[in-house]
């Protein structure tokens, strides 16, 4: 099995993704993000990423969403470096009322 | 299209049942289908191309998850290879295209994995806010392709959701 070079150097990877995660803008709480292997078998990151509940209100979820989803892979080259990436939205205040590591 | 519109309107209406404390299943479920929804919109748009009309579900029957999964994760990274080249590209039908495109395979790709997710880690905890940007991103691609089915891209796309013919 060959790990793409990105998720092999754990503390870059974070340094990049909370670089990314400053440019997102005052619509982003946090950005964690977890190392895997998604259903197809590829080496995968799978973001989870914490939206204020304004931008969470259907009105702008769509559009928040795919903005953050694009601009994270675009910085972060996935593609470019054979890794997938998937993203999970959940709201402050879900976050708040269900205590789970994966999104502190 | 009935059916993949159905189901679309079906994911929603899961997703938004229980307003104060939604149902684990309710989630699950919304998610699954608006997987579902976007699988058999691209079933009947790629059968439409074949002349037999009496044939087209049967012939739909040949699209398989993983392929189409595999078909949509290089056609994001081309449409966003395109997108995203040096100098950018010129405005016109093309970029629209692959803009578009990249909304309609990024959507598919993403709503696979978390299709199987949904469907069978009992241990993942979905809140409402997940499940609404998953379909949410499925509706997208529902808006995003009549604007673009004719387009040699999209068709090219289409055919590529059968799988590999060398079995890659």
């Amino acid at each position: 099995m060959i790990i793409p070079a990105i998720l092999a150097n754990t503390p870059q990877l974070q340094a990049d993704v909370r670089r990314a995660a400053q440019s997102l803008g005052a619509d982003v709480v946090h950005v964690n993000f977890e190392i895997g292997f998604d259903v197809m078998g590829y080496s995968s990151i799978f973001f989870n990423i914490v939206l204020t509940d304004e931008a969470s209100r259907p009105a702008r979820l769509r559009f928040v969403a795919q903005q953050v989803a694009l601009t994270l892979m675009n910085q972060l080259k996935t593609d470019e470096n054979g890794v997938h990436a998937y993203f999970n939205f959940r709201s402050q205040s879900e976050v708040a009322s269900i205590k789970d590591p994966a999104w502190a | 299209m009935a059916l993949a519109n159905d189901l679309l309107e079906q994911a929603y209406h899961l997703a938004r049942r229980e307003p104060k404390r939604p149902r684990q299943a309710s989630l699950r479920r919304a998610i699954s289908t608006s997987y579902y929804a976007l699988f058999h919109l691209l079933i009947s748009e790629a059968t439409r191309n074949w002349k037999q009309s009496s044939q087209r579900a049967a012939l739909g029957r040949f699209f398989q998850h993983g392929s189409m999964a595999k078909a949509s994760d290089k056609q994001k990274a081309d449409c966003n290879r395109f997108l995203t080249s040096n100098p950018p590209p010129a405005p016109g039908l093309d970029t629209d295209c692959m803009t578009r495109l990249q909304t309609v395979s990024f959507a598919f790709y993403q709503a696979y994995q978390q299709r199987q997710t949904a469907d069978y880690d009992t241990v993942k905890q979905w809140t409402r806010t997940e499940a609404l940007a998953i379909i949410d991103s499925v509706d997208g691609a529902f808006k995003a392709w009549p604007q673009i089915r004719n387009h040699k891209s999209a068709q090219n796309y289409l055919l590529s959701l059968l799988g590999d013919p060398r079995g890659r």
